[in-house]
């Protein structure tokens, strides 16, 4: 079920009719049957697999607080990750490895067809997947204790409706507790989700379903498009990306508010980060403290020296590209934000230093650093929106070569794209409002100010938003 | 609770409120616009001459170029994906406001585009309750939400357009590119097609024809050119030209379809003219009588090709 189509509107309000009246376990069980039904209505089939995982994770969770000896600790959390793995392995990448090894055996003599099996990837498996695993691993580290390990909490932290899709990605150790007791609904919770998923709502239809149309015409098809075509593509991919993802997380979010909940926030104004560590501070960051966490930091971290540092950055960096698609262009996503963050140490000082001898003032400095930072994400924004290698080769060297062949069109949707620029606009002063402290505290604490701020964008939802019930990109990972 | 009550009222009001404001703000801005719908459903553009049709009226006749030749006020109001339904109700809102113009000249192909939609056309629902009962019954959801929502009715691309013409002059209907070869090279691979007799557009076509008539308003049915590659993939031209023809009894087509068929400059796609083939086909159409006015020798048909008509 969509969070942007009728069916979701229809099974929100009688949701909370139901969830307000309930207290205590009985909540809970309310919940999950709730979240059964939200991802049932995708394909009921797939129910199964989330109720495996589930009980995969509880049982495997069990074991390893069972278990006496840090042996035998282990060996259950080894289980737990092989089989998660091997499951998510099987429906995302069966395809893409056989693929893969099957041109290295072509690219060696080899006369091998290409395999391909219909294999439907499970919607959200990738999230409810690690959603999973970090109990498994926060128990094995001790962070979660015995009295915590209840199946009905687990069952609900994992299938929790709001997350259960596309995220954000939770951390068990800080959900968990919020299960304990009654969740706390108050009106003032219920505001400001309602805030939060009108937000979410002009984010997804007014930016990223606007700009979808004008950015899939020009992917579908690029060498049918001129350079100006193609960059202005690249630049509302990035915003199409950000918004849809976002969108979804703030209505998430919303959501879990107002029974409740608190997931924290997922996106914090990403295009203003300054270099690539803050932008990963900022770009989905319930998933980037997951890898962080449970990769990075079990991997060495920054403590083995700078050649194992960057390693374990381009590694850590490399299997998050994997995470995002079964694709050579995801891996590559990954790899160039890897990278990024390897040159990010090594011109960080030389950049400083030049700024310095400039006597460029800070302002200066940080409009440079958010336009470089932009840039480079962009460039990897094409690997993670293109097909195949090749097409992003060709968007990018027509991106940089500035073709004008006679036949090469800018193409149509010209007002679709002064909407997708306005509502961006919005999303950008929104946004410098929000890099200046003061004015959202100001905001955040005037409730009258809310309510005007909200119907406005709702009437500009309205006015400038897109209707198409697009889905989220985020659902194919 | 009392709060909630009046925190989720007020929000309602505050929501109709800003809808309005848009509403009215849009309307106003649209009220500007030197479109040439906006022009005739404000009042301001009484013609001569009303053209109506789909894209290939829209693009393919270019009125001033009409006007400029006969010094009759011609009206374009071709517009892409009006069916025949809604050229059926742009007819009669205009005799609604102007009385019957002396010559209405159809785009026959209208007739082929699908009737379940309003196209371009929603925004217009604004002016018009022939429009507005249409649209009705075409997209009642929308409408139902329309109701409620005004602004709903701003929120597409024609109204951007039509924003734009009301700080600047609109720009040429007519397309400026010569057809490339790569789009030569797609119609020759693309599958062929069947254009279909759709009947509620033939209905629409036969009351459209007997409303003229009654207001004695002369008709002319015109196909306007299309280039050969593209007629080529269309396997039933002449027998949906054929039934149209038995569907609309006495009524004479005048079939362009093949009057530039092979000359590449004239065309901007496979169904559409460019500037140079819509300046050409106006001269044609001045020649052949089918606009009246000042036909001169210097308006000949430059390439002397025998023009194609006379259905039945």
């Amino acid at each position: 079920m969509l969070f942007n189509t009728l069916p979701f509107l229809i099974f929100a309000p009688i949701f909370f009719l139901v969830y307000f009246q309930l207290h205590g376990r009985v909540r809970l069980v309310w919940i999950l049957i709730a979240s059964y039904f939200f991802y049932g209505w995708w394909d009921w089939r797939f129910t199964g697999l989330l109720l495996g995982a589930t009980g995969l994770g509880y049982f495997c969770g069990c074991r390893i607080a069972d278990s006496e000896t840090q042996r035998d600790r282990l060996g259950w959390l080894w289980v737990t990750i092989a089989i998660h793995i091997s499951v998510l392995g099987y429906f995302k990448y069966t395809n893409f490895a056989a693929g893969s090894i099957s041109t290295l055996l072509r690219g060696l003599g080899l006369d091998v067809p290409t395999p391909h099996w219909n294999i439907i990837l499970p919607v959200g498996i990738s999230f409810y997947t690690f959603t999973t695993l970090s109990y498994t691993i926060d128990i094995y580290h001790g962070k979660i204790r015995k009295d915590q390990m209840d199946l009905l909490r687990f069952a609900t932290y994992t299938c929790l409706f709001p997350h259960l899709v596309a995220g954000p990605v939770l951390r068990a150790r800080l959900f968990l507790p919020q299960l304990e007791s009654d969740q706390r609904v108050d009106w003032e919770r219920i505001g400001i989700g309602v805030t939060w998923i009108i937000w979410g709502f002009f984010l997804k239809i007014c930016v990223a379903d606007n700009a979808a149309s004008f950015v899939n015409t020009r992917f579908d098809r690029p060498e049918l498009f001129n350079s100006q075509a193609l960059v202005l593509a690249v630049i509302l991919f990035a915003f199409q990306i950000y918004a849809d993802f976002s969108g979804y997380s703030l209505i998430a979010i919303g959501l879990a508010k107002m029974m409740g909940f608190d997931f924290g926030i997922n996106f914090n104004r990403p295009y203003f980060a300054v270099n690539f560590s803050d932008f990963w501070q900022r770009w989905h960051i319930s998933l980037s403290t997951w890898i962080r966490e449970y990769i990075y930091i079990p991997l060495g971290g920054n403590k083995g020296g700078t050649p194992r540092t960057l390693f374990n950055l381009t590694a850590t960096m490399f299997l998050a590209g994997l995470w995002h698609g079964a694709g050579w262009t995801f891996a590559i996503w990954g790899l160039l934000h890897g990278l990024y963050l390897v040159l990010q140490r090594v011109v960080s000082k030389p950049f400083a230093q030049a700024c310095g001898w400039l006597r460029l003032p800070v302002s200066a400095q940080s409009v440079i650093a958010m336009a470089t930072v932009f840039t480079l994400t962009c460039v990897g924004w094409v690997f993670f929106r293109a097909k195949g290698l090749d097409q992003a080769m060709e968007i990018l060297t027509a991106c940089v070569s500035w073709r004008t062949r006679e036949h090469l069109t800018f193409g149509g949707g010209k007002y679709q794209l002064v909407r997708t620029v306005l509502a961006i606009a919005v999303v950008l002063l929104v946004d410098l409002a929000g890099e200046a402290g003061g004015l959202r505290q100001w905001y955040a604490a005037r409730s009258r100010c809310q309510l005007v701020g909200s119907a406005a964008v709702v009437v500009l939802i309205l006015f400038l938003g897109s209707f198409t019930a697009n889905s989220f990109i985020y659902f194919q990972f | 609770m009392l709060k909630a009550v009046f925190y989720s009222l007020a929000f309602c009001a505050l929501v109709l409120a800003g809808d309005r404001c848009v509403n009215f703000a849009a309307g106003r801005l649209m009220a500007r616009s030197r479109n040439s719908f906006v022009q005739m459903y404000e009042g301001k553009c009484r013609a001569d001459a009303l053209l109506l049709g789909n894209s290939r009226m829209d693009r393919n006749c270019d009125a001033k170029e009409l006007e400029r030749r006969t010094g009759q006020r011609a009206l374009n109001l071709g517009l892409g994906g009006n069916h025949t339904r809604i050229c059926e109700a742009l007819f009669l809102d205009y005799i609604d406001r102007y009385g019957p113009p002396q010559l209405l000249v159809l785009e026959l192909t209208q007739c082929v585009d699908s009737p379940d939609s309003m196209g371009e056309m929603m925004i217009f629902t604004r002016y018009s309750s022939r429009m507005r009962s249409l649209a009705q019954e075409l997209d009642p959801k929308f409408m139902t939400f329309q109701s409620i929502f005004k602004s709903l009715r701003y929120n597409n691309d024609t109204f951007w357009r039509l924003a734009s013409e009301a700080v600047k002059p609109p720009s040429p209907r007519q397309l400026a590119k010569v057809m490339p070869r790569e789009e030569m090279e797609r119609w020759k691979q693309a599958r062929p097609s069947a254009w279909p007799a759709v009947p509620e557009n033939i209905k629409a076509l036969n009351r459209l024809l007997k409303a003229a008539k009654d207001s004695g308003v002369e008709v002319r049915l015109i196909i306007a050119p299309m280039w050969c590659g593209y007629k080529a993939k269309i396997e039933n031209f002449d027998t949906w030209k054929t039934e149209m023809a038995k569907h609309i009894g006495e009524q004479r087509i005048w079939d362009y379809s093949d009057l530039f068929a092979d000359e590449v400059a004239c065309f901007n796609d496979g169904n559409h003219l460019n500037a140079l083939g819509a300046k050409r086909f106006s001269e044609v159409l001045i020649a052949d009588g089918v606009i009246r006015g000042a036909t001169t020798a210097a308006h000949a048909l430059p390439s002397g090709k025998p023009v194609h008509g006379g259905m039945p």
